[in-house]
């Protein structure tokens, strides 16, 4: 733990970097030295991309096995340009947030309910672990039966999925609270409402928001899910038909539009906390 | 000014454990006047701190009742102030924020209330670390924060939990001090649980000395030392006397 004392004086310069010319390292000087890594990303998918054009180039695949990353890249603008990509993109995301929110709140929810109460807990909890333990795969087609090939049923698939981590997260971040501080906010006579807002909600919010990142990566899952049971739009349409027209530069490209919507809710999640979390950085 | 303002009679407490009840507490009665300064010493595992939440309205006793300013307790008051042997700090408030935090709930903000926060960090020596976080902070100065956050609301009584139990014994002698200090400022009623004799005779007018379980009051020992205190009253012959007192006192129980 970093004292007071060693606080007084905030302005320690970072060395991160060293050897590098001197032009180069006034540019850097300007990027807090903590972002240094990042900077290593792009020369990074430099030789990721040169790999597989290797790759490609040494084993002489045919396309429709493992097409080049310049073929890839054509489709990418092609679908970018007459707007399919950008209309199935749409599906999937407009599904992922609707399961997100559906998803969440439920699981937060109970969450709490279930902090709250141990009987409820053991009541209800076994019915909880069974529904987790049908794959969802499985559980699918049955949820296209019951609501039909639209929206909804890849909402619901989306949300069974993001569900269980949340809930879990939300459970064990509310029984981390502090008796202490409980006891502390008792002897003010503070009000149930001051209790969840004040205490409850920033005490649990380091593990709600580990939660919610399992979260958003698995909601991608879900709706591709859904979306390979039944479905005329969305980017696990798009795969499903292009892999029925042997059309392997377009499935790659609807499996890179999947990374980037869960790289960006990901990333999402992450501003969220620094934001919320930020009292944990020292500067 | 000797109008007594917590009172305890009779109070029983008993814990349901895997080998059936096990007393905690059995028949104590105590009475702490206006702006005393009374200390709580016994074995660990006596109930002191089992005791100090029934004072504090944290706890219902079994039988007896406690009294504060002549009204029975039945829930946590306002005018209870508390301090436990860790800080319990919210993490993620600032110091000054920490420090306001009973009079938030309480529902009194304000301009004059944070000024009042202020005036308490600068009693307790933390001016300039206001927007700091906890975790910037030592263990005494998290301790300091936390006296600062119960002297806010202005409570009439403050219980202490071992405050100082977790510090080391330089920084816990210069918290001895500060509390005097604080103490002659304010002058609130005041009762310690510790279980260390020295710190008990140190800082109080009165020693209650607990037995172990069940534990109830074994003896009352009156503190005539001169004030204000400073650290040469440990070489006093008076505080020798004291300390192999209590010491026996404990021995015997």
């Amino acid at each position: 733990m970093r004292t007071a004392q060693e606080m007084t004086d905030p302005l320690t310069p970072v060395e991160t970097m060293s050897g590098n010319a001197g032009t180069l390292r006034k540019g850097l000087s300007r990027i807090p030295g903590k972002y240094h890594a990042y900077l290593l990303a792009p020369p990074a998918l430099l030789v990721f991309l040169c790999l597989w054009q290797l790759l490609v180039m040494l084993g002489s695949y045919p396309t429709f096995i493992l097409p080049a990353p310049a073929i890839v890249f054509r489709k990418f603008v092609l679908a970018l340009t007459d707007g399919t990509l950008l209309h199935h993109a749409r599906a999937t995301l407009r599904e992922v947030l609707l399961g997100l929110a559906l998803g969440l709140s439920a699981a937060t929810c109970l969450g709490y309910i279930f902090a709250k109460s141990k009987s409820m807990e053991r009541l209800l909890s076994p019915y909880i672990v069974a529904s987790q333990s049908i794959p969802i795969v499985a559980l699918a087609p049955l949820l296209v039966i019951w609501f039909g090939f639209g929206t909804l049923s890849k909402v619901i698939v989306c949300a069974l999925i993001v569900f269980f981590p949340v809930l879990i997260n939300t459970i064990v971040g509310l029984r981390s609270v502090d008796e202490n501080l409980v006891d502390l906010m008792r002897s003010y006579g503070a009000t149930r409402r001051q209790m969840f807002t004040m205490l409850e909600i920033p005490a649990a919010l380091p593990v709600l928001l580990g939660g919610l990142k399992i979260g958003v990566t698995l909601s991608v899952i879900g709706a591709v899910v859904g979306e390979f049971v039944a479905a005329d739009e969305g980017l696990g349409f798009l795969v499903n038909l292009s892999r029925g027209l042997f059309d392997t530069p377009m499935m790659f490209v609807a499996l890179f539009a999947l990374v980037i919507i869960a790289l960006s809710l990901y990333g999402g999640v992450v501003l969220l906390e620094n934001r919320l979390l930020s009292w944990r950085r020292i500067e | 000014m000797n109008h007594p303002i917590l009172t305890a009679e009779g109070v029983d407490k008993t814990y349901p454990s895997r080998e059936g009840d096990v007393s905690a507490l059995r028949d104590i009665s105590l009475t702490i006047t206006e702006g005393e300064f009374v200390s709580l010493v016994g074995p660990s595992g006596c109930g002191k701190t089992t005791l100090l939440r029934i004072l504090g309205g944290l706890l219902q006793a079994d039988r007896g009742g406690v009294h504060i300013d002549g009204q029975i307790l039945t829930e946590p008051r306002r005018d209870i102030g508390f301090i436990f042997q860790d800080p319990t700090l919210m993490p993620w408030r600032s110091v000054l924020k920490n420090v306001t935090l009973p009079l938030e709930v309480q529902g009194r903000n304000g301009h004059e209330h944070r000024k009042r926060a202020m005036e308490l960090l600068g009693l307790v020596g933390l001016l300039g670390f206001e927007n700091l976080h906890p975790h910037e902070l030592s263990g005494g100065m998290q301790q300091r924060v936390a006296i600062a956050r119960a002297l806010v609301h202005e409570p009439a009584i403050l219980l202490m939990d071992e405050p100082f139990g977790s510090l080391d014994a330089i920084t816990r002698n210069q918290m001895n001090l500060e509390l005097l200090r604080i103490w002659n400022a304010t002058r609130k009623t005041i009762l310690m649980v510790t279980h260390t004799i020295q710190e008990a005779i140190f800082l109080a007018d009165r020693v209650l000395i607990m037995s172990p379980r069940p534990g109830h009051i074994q003896a009352t020992l009156e503190v005539d030392l001169p004030r204000p205190r400073d650290n040469e009253i440990y070489y006093n012959e008076d505080f020798a006397k004291l300390y192999h007192l209590v010491r026996d006192s404990i021995a015997a129980a």
